[in-house]
């Protein structure tokens, strides 16, 4: 019982409290751990595989442009029809439709992203695809001196539009490669093979990443370490629909700018695949070793871990806000259980402090509402006990109150003394003496030296004494006769129970009667008790009053005044006997009332009564 | 006079000062043909030096790409949208939208035939019925009262212009009791598969012993005739056998074939929509009465023309 008193309520909220946050740490733990091993590692995985299977594609694009190219060159009969000189153009642009048809049948072989086209020394212009040539003379061209003087397969700069046909923008990748006679290698013209690098780049684009494409010039620029972007250097970049070219003095995005600066291609030390931080984002590089190009897919962290910290930022949120909501679960829980039993003990001590006048409801259907109904009960019960007591002890108190009113009735003092005074006068000294000594003996009886009970032997003789004095002054208008049963005569009574009854036998019966009458006292024991009888002569009760009286009796109707001598007499007989006594009346008209007084005495004589 | 000379210029002051800031959004059908290339080209060029802002998207022929398309362009509030349809209906819920917004419709090449006229500032189409009558034309009077079966190769199925090619064409030829349709094949816009289809044909008429089966051939497109002429070239020996090509089209190579002498002649529909679009444009914004269906009509070249020229 040392520390601090908690209460159950208190550690009930604990227990619950920490059964809500442990799990929902664990799993915010889990999660964490999730997101950061595996959705991070994924998500850099799915980049790298992104860049490298772009990088794949264009390298097979690539290389079967190049082998389009070759197969082209190496057509004998396309080679005839270049080293051919037409004399009409009706006859060259037949030529240029068979030529036409023999190259869409060899690029019917490969990729179809692929256009070749001819530009050739005699004027022909030859294609495989849609578009319509410019209105232009290419061999003016630079490029196409370029070719003619290289003599070898070249692969040139990305650029915007085609360099020989009508097109849309876009970004083209384009192989020239010298055509030339076997044998003199006579000049026949230039085969270019296309390939609309955006329509590779948009096929790979994923949602949210840059695909771009740094074609670099075969020229290194090193600057603090650091690379930097070639004279020559042209960018394709990819960013949702849009395809751009850009060059050096284009003002390019912040990422094609960190990516610039964070690859260091030299062909020693350049790594085939990787990946890298740069600037706020994560770049995925490949070399297409076709032609040297550095293909980068560029996603910001945002972009890439955007959606798993949304993801783990939302599912936090969630767990705290279970969390609360468990925690307040918890306490209303904690509350629900221990409230009742909180109420019923403040109830407990209130009851404790004497304040029985709660009103303790079942508020639930529980144990714990059982017990606050069997404790609402007993409360009720003491309630009623402490009330009765109150009550008795207010009758006790008043009763008493009528006793020693009725020990020194003056009234009836001033009679007998009265009566005495007579005598004197009359010189009737002998019956004065006695009647005198009656009044002396019933004071003194009455009084029994503080008393309250007295033996039914003493109680006859206080009447005695008493039907002595009213027998003076009434003369031979009455008559008193006792049958006494010694065995009786023991018991232990309230004192002063049979003198009103025989006030009122004499002043309710004889005295009613024209002539003289009688009171008679009987008393005997018979069947374990001791029955007491007071009757008159007199003229009786009709059927209604005694009804009246008796119902008076059986609901202890104390505020009768017309019977109150009886009733008192019945509750002191009831607070000393309890129920073990039993007052009746009989009456018949013009015959007489008999008051019994039943006290069972067979228990009574091994109990102690209640005033004793 | 003095006055009225400063009046017309501050207008014209005004006027251009307004379509310098105006700005057009294009919705193309496609861009993977030379001739939708060509009418985008010279659209986006007619536009651009008179100074509008412009924006282009190509729909890659897809209805729905196409609708998006129009959504996303509309967003961005334009003065006004020029659609080539990739579709003759299904537009129209797109369109509609569009116009409440206030911006004002230009319909090129193909119109929408579901389109309220009200939702449409113009209509500028290609006269479709007039290349196929003009086709027929050439081939009646190439036979001159001769009997011929034409053999008619219809392109991109079901599409607004496949049924206006045939319904001129043939509408035509009623008027030829001479000449007669001996079967319609499908290149569906495609050269290779217009030479197969061709080749398979006269395979199978010439098990059935009618010879090759045909006397002519109606192309509704440049990738249908080019294909018939490939056929000619892969089949060895029949060169004196070929029956005469018209089509309707223009393109470069289609031009090259008639140089070449392979075609009878071909019926160019026109791509110089820009000029058009820039003047209904211009009238609009003037306050002037707009023509609201514009039909455009190209030329008829043949070896002759097609010598000295180039296709689009």
């Amino acid at each position: 019982m040392n520390g601090r008193r908690v209460s159950i309520q208190e550690r009930l909220k604990r227990y619950f409290s920490l059964m809500s946050v442990i799990p929902a740490l664990i799993l915010s733990i889990a999660m964490t751990a999730y997101v950061t091993f595996n959705v991070y590692n994924r998500s850099r995985e799915m980049l790298s595989g992104n860049v490298e299977r772009a990088q794949a594609e264009l390298n097979q694009l690539l290389e079967e442009a190049y082998q389009v190219g070759r197969s082209v060159e190496e057509d004998g009969e396309i080679r005839n029809a270049l080293e051919e000189t037409y004399a009409s153009e009706q006859e060259r642009r037949m030529a240029e439709l068979t030529v036409n048809n023999e190259l869409s049948y060899i690029s019917r072989y490969f990729d179809a992203r692929i256009e070749v086209y001819i530009i050739a020394e005699n004027g022909m212009l030859v294609k495989n695809g849609r578009f319509s040539f410019l209105d232009e003379d290419f061999r003016q061209n630079d490029w196409y001196q370029a070719v003619m003087q290289d003599n070898e397969a070249t692969w040139f700069p990305l650029s915007v539009y085609s360099r020989v046909v009508r097109s849309v923008e876009g970004s083209y990748a384009t192989l020239g490669i010298p055509l030339r006679t076997k044998g003199d290698a006579r000049k026949l013209g230039v085969l270019l093979v296309e390939v609309q690098v955006a329509d590779v780049l948009r096929d790979m684009e994923r949602s949210g990443s840059h695909f771009y494409i740094i074609a670099p010039d075969l020229e290194m620029r090193i600057v603090d370490e650091r690379v930097e972007q070639y004279e020559n250097d042209v960018i394709t970049l990819l960013d949702d629909r849009d395809i751009q070219t850009l060059y050096r003095e284009d003002d390019k995005p912040n990422y094609v700018e960190n990516t610039v600066g964070s690859i260091t291609y030299w062909r020693e030390d350049f790594e085939p695949v990787a990946l890298r931080n740069a600037g706020g984002y994560v770049l995925s590089y490949a070399v297409v070793d076709t032609n040297q190009w550095i293909l980068v897919n560029c996603v910001s962290y945002m972009e890439l871990y955007g959606v798993p910290i949304l993801v783990c930022g939302l599912s936090l949120l969630g767990i705290a806000l279970l969390t609360v909501i468990m925690l307040w679960a918890s306490d209303r829980t904690a509350h629900a259980v221990t409230n009742p039993i909180k109420r019923l003990n403040e109830s407990v001590h209130m009851v404790g402090d004497g304040n029985f006048d709660l009103d303790i409801r079942k508020t639930h259907d529980d144990e714990i509402g059982d017990l606050s109904d069997q404790f609402a009960r007993m409360v009720r019960k003491i309630r009623e006990l402490m009330a009765r007591v109150i009550e008795e002890q207010r009758i006790q108190r008043k009763y008493e109150l009528l006793l020693l009113q009725a020990q020194i009735n003056p009234h009836f003092l001033y009679n007998s003394l009265d009566s005495i005074v007579w005598l004197v006068r009359m010189r009737k000294n002998d019956d004065a003496e006695i009647m005198l000594s009656a009044l002396t003996q019933f004071f003194k009886t009455g009084l029994n030296r503080g008393n309250d009970t007295l033996s039914l032997a003493q109680e006859i003789r206080n009447v005695q004494s008493y039907m002595t004095i009213q027998t003076y002054r009434y003369r031979s208008k009455l008559s008193f006769e006792t049958d006494l049963d010694e065995r009786a005569m023991d018991l232990e009574v309230p004192k002063l129970i049979l003198q009103p009854l025989v006030e009122n036998a004499i002043y309710h019966g004889v005295k009613e009667k024209d002539g003289p009458g009688k009171v008679a006292l009987r008393c005997r024991e018979e069947a374990g008790q001791v029955v007491i009888e007071i009757s008159d002569d007199g003229p009786g009760m009709d059927a209604c009053q005694l009804e009246r009286l008796n119902a008076q009796l059986r609901d202890d109707d104390v505020r009768s005044r017309s019977s109150y001598g009886i009733l008192n007499v019945q509750e002191r007989l009831r607070l000393f006997f309890h129920e073990n006594c039993v007052m009746t009346i009989k009456s018949t008209q013009n015959v007489g009332t008999c008051v019994t007084i039943r006290i069972r005495v067979e228990g009574e004589r091994n109990a102690e009564p209640d005033n004793r | 006079m003095k006055k009225k000379c400063m009046t017309v210029l501050t207008v014209l002051l005004l006027l251009n000062t307004a379509m310098a800031q105006t700005r057009v959004a294009i919705s193309m059908n496609d861009l993977s043909t030379a001739r939708t290339v060509a009418v985008a080209s010279d659209v986006m060029a007619e536009l651009q030096a008179e100074g509008f802002e412009v924006e282009i998207r190509d729909a890659g022929m897809s209805l729905s790409q196409q609708t998006e398309d129009i959504r996303e362009l509309a967003a961005a509030g334009p003065e006004y949208l020029i659609i080539a349809p990739a579709r003759s209906i299904g537009l129209r819920d797109v369109i509609q939208d569009v116009a409440a917004q206030g911006i004002k419709v230009i319909m090129i090449d193909r119109q929408t035939t579901d389109a309220r006229a009200t939702d449409v500032l113009a209509n500028l189409c290609m006269d479709a019925e007039w290349a196929g009558r003009q086709c027929a034309q050439i081939l009646a009077e190439y036979f001159d009262g001769r009997d011929a079966k034409v053999l008619e190769f219809q392109g991109e199925a079901a599409s607004w212009s496949t049924y206006y090619f045939t319904k001129g064409f043939r509408d035509a030829l009623c008027a030829y009791e001479n000449m007669q349709i001996c079967a319609v094949l499908y290149g569906e816009d495609d050269r290779q598969v217009s030479q197969q289809e061709l080749l398979k044909y006269i395979e199978e008429s010439e098990v059935a012993g009618e010879g090759r089966g045909f006397d002519a051939i109606f192309g509704h497109g440049d990738e249908e005739a080019l294909g018939v002429i490939n056929a000619y070239l892969s089949i060895r020996g029949m060169e004196g056998e070929r029956a005469p090509i018209v089509c309707i089209g223009g393109e470069d190579d289609t031009i090259s074939a008639l140089a070449a002498g392979q075609m009878l002649a071909c019926v160019c529909m026109p791509t110089e929509y820009g000029s058009l679009v820039v003047e209904t444009i211009r009238r609009d914004m003037a306050g002037e009465a707009v023509e609201r269906e514009v039909l455009l009509r190209g030329e008829v070249i043949t070896a002759r023309e097609a010598a000295d020229m180039r296709g689009y």
